[in-house]
């Protein structure tokens, strides 16, 4: 969100530009009472000083400034969704190559995402390189493939369900070998 | 810690909000806290400020200093409380507010002699006059006291208005040019300017040396506000909205500091003669008695409660 951008509307609600959603709703709340209600205390004794429009005036610029700002946080929180859309065009399964094509077209750094996640980098590695043996067994890779996979706001029970599809096979594979 | 140092005015336009009550209560706090703290009573006319202390009579009161010019140091008295030392305004008001021009520039003289040993802080009388405006504005500190009513906030607004007018006449008495203001506001009719804040625009958009002084005059015009006995949390919004409309009407930006709950424990206590804060330490008015003391001194302020 362009903050400095959005300045005047900050300053209509008299706050800070770095206010919360919170902030701006209080704020608006609270303004919009003292302006909006004609039996105000607090701009009752006030009829000398204000006239009728000037009173109207105040009123449009909170709710311009009010409308703005909520719109500038709802883009905020769609902004990743849209992204990820984009991002998703082609994945028909959420195997190891799909999930670091995601990661990596998302700009995401595996040292952030273990950091994040807790996971340490090489275990994240294996799974991207559907490096099954190396994994930890099937309930501890299931924990983390779902970790992954939040930690990117994909969906959770598909990727777990894909990728454990994979890995369930070669465990499988592997059982029948010995 | 060093101990702090200064004049704190506390006024607030109308009387029996509780500026006495404030101004005895903040001055516990900071003398508790390790400063040498010295309570005038200047409500020349009604002052109760005692009543607060638990003091039932003492010996030399601002009387001495108005009717037989006796030093304002010579008059200070003790409280029960260590660090917290009082001036009892005045006991006999007959005439008491007719205080000449010279008693009340030797009186602003001998509070800042005292700041300088002393955080002083000052009680002020009710009512928009220049003796208390000037008392006012010689101040390092300027808090305003409301309640929750529709008086007292229409009082504390003329108050404010007059207060800055005062101090801005003052200043541009200073480079001899304060007809100019006086001129502008007494034929604002022909002039096209609307109240207050159309007078303040006028004047500080002036590209001149009258502006200029407008301008640092009004940046150096800060007031905290301060709401008293507010029964609610919308009650003790009022400070936030009064803090807004000082800046959209009168272009005059407020610090809301801190409000103070109703309790009726209060009345009580001065009826016992005894000390709030001792009585009730744990109370939430004694909390928030701190936090407006903390935020005075840090000019933090109270947000928007939801």
């Amino acid at each position: 969100m362009d903050r400095d951008g959005l300045k005047k509307y900050f300053d209509v609600l008299e706050l800070e530009i770095n206010a919360s959603i919170n902030e701006i709703r209080n704020a608006y709340m609270l303004l919009k009472e003292v302006y909006g209600d004609p039996e105000s205390i607090v701009t009752g004794p006030l009829a000398d000083e204000m006239e009728d429009e000037n009173h109207q005036d105040i009123l449009d610029r909170l709710e311009e400034a009010y409308t703005r700002l909520i719109a500038a946080f709802d883009q905020d929180r769609g902004e990743p969704k849209r992204q990820l859309e984009k991002v998703l065009t082609d994945i028909d399964t959420y195997d190891g190559p799909a999930l670091k094509k995601i990661r990596r077209r998302l700009k995401v750094d595996l040292n952030d995402m273990a950091l994040a996640t807790r996971i340490q980098v090489q275990h994240l590695i294996n799974i991207e390189e559907e490096n099954f043996t190396a994994l930890p067994v099937r309930v501890y890779t299931r924990g983390f493939v779902a970790n992954y996979a939040r930690h990117l706001h994909l969906d959770e029970e598909r990727v777990v369900s894909d990728y454990m599809t994979g890995f369930c096979r070669h465990e499988k594979d592997n059982n029948d070998d010995s | 810690m060093e101990s702090l140092k200064g004049i704190w005015a506390v006024g607030g336009g109308k009387g029996g909000v509780g500026k006495s009550f404030i101004v005895s209560t903040i001055g516990t706090v900071l003398a508790r806290r390790g400063n040498r703290v010295l309570l005038v009573d200047a409500d020349l006319g009604g002052a109760t400020l005692h009543h607060f202390l638990g003091m039932k009579r003492s010996v030399v009161s601002l009387s001495d200093f108005f009717d037989r010019g006796i030093d304002l140091k010579d008059l200070v008295s003790e409280t029960s409380l260590p660090g917290l030392d009082f001036i009892r305004g005045h006991k006999s008001s007959l005439g008491s507010e007719n205080v000449n021009y010279a008693q009340k520039n030797k009186f602003l003289r001998h509070l800042k002699q005292l700041a300088a040993e002393y955080l002083v802080l000052v009680d002020l009388g009710a009512g928009s006059s220049h003796n208390i405006i000037d008392t006012f504005l010689t101040a390092d500190l300027m808090a305003l006291v409301i309640v929750p009513e529709i008086i007292a906030v229409e009082n504390m607004y003329s108050f404010l208005k007059n207060a800055l007018f005062r101090k801005l006449v003052a200043g541009l008495g200073e480079i001899g040019r304060q007809h100019v203001l006086i001129d502008t506001w007494k034929r604002r009719h022909e002039n096209g300017i609307k109240g207050f804040k159309g007078l303040i625009s006028r004047m500080s958009n002036r590209d001149d040396e009258i502006g200029e002084r407008i301008r640092r005059e009004i940046e150096n015009f800060r007031i905290h506000l301060i709401v008293n006995q507010a029964r609610n949390n919308q009650e003790a919004m009022v400070g936030n909205a009064v803090k807004s409309v000082c800046l959209k009407y009168f272009g005059i930006n407020t610090l809301y500091s801190g409000y103070v709950e109703h309790d009726e424990f209060i009345s009580r206590c001065v009826n016992r003669r005894e000390l709030y804060l001792e009585s009730y330490p744990a109370s939430r008015c004694a909390r928030e008695i701190e936090r407006l003391t903390d935020n005075l001194l840090t000019n933090r302020q109270i947000s928007i409660i939801s």
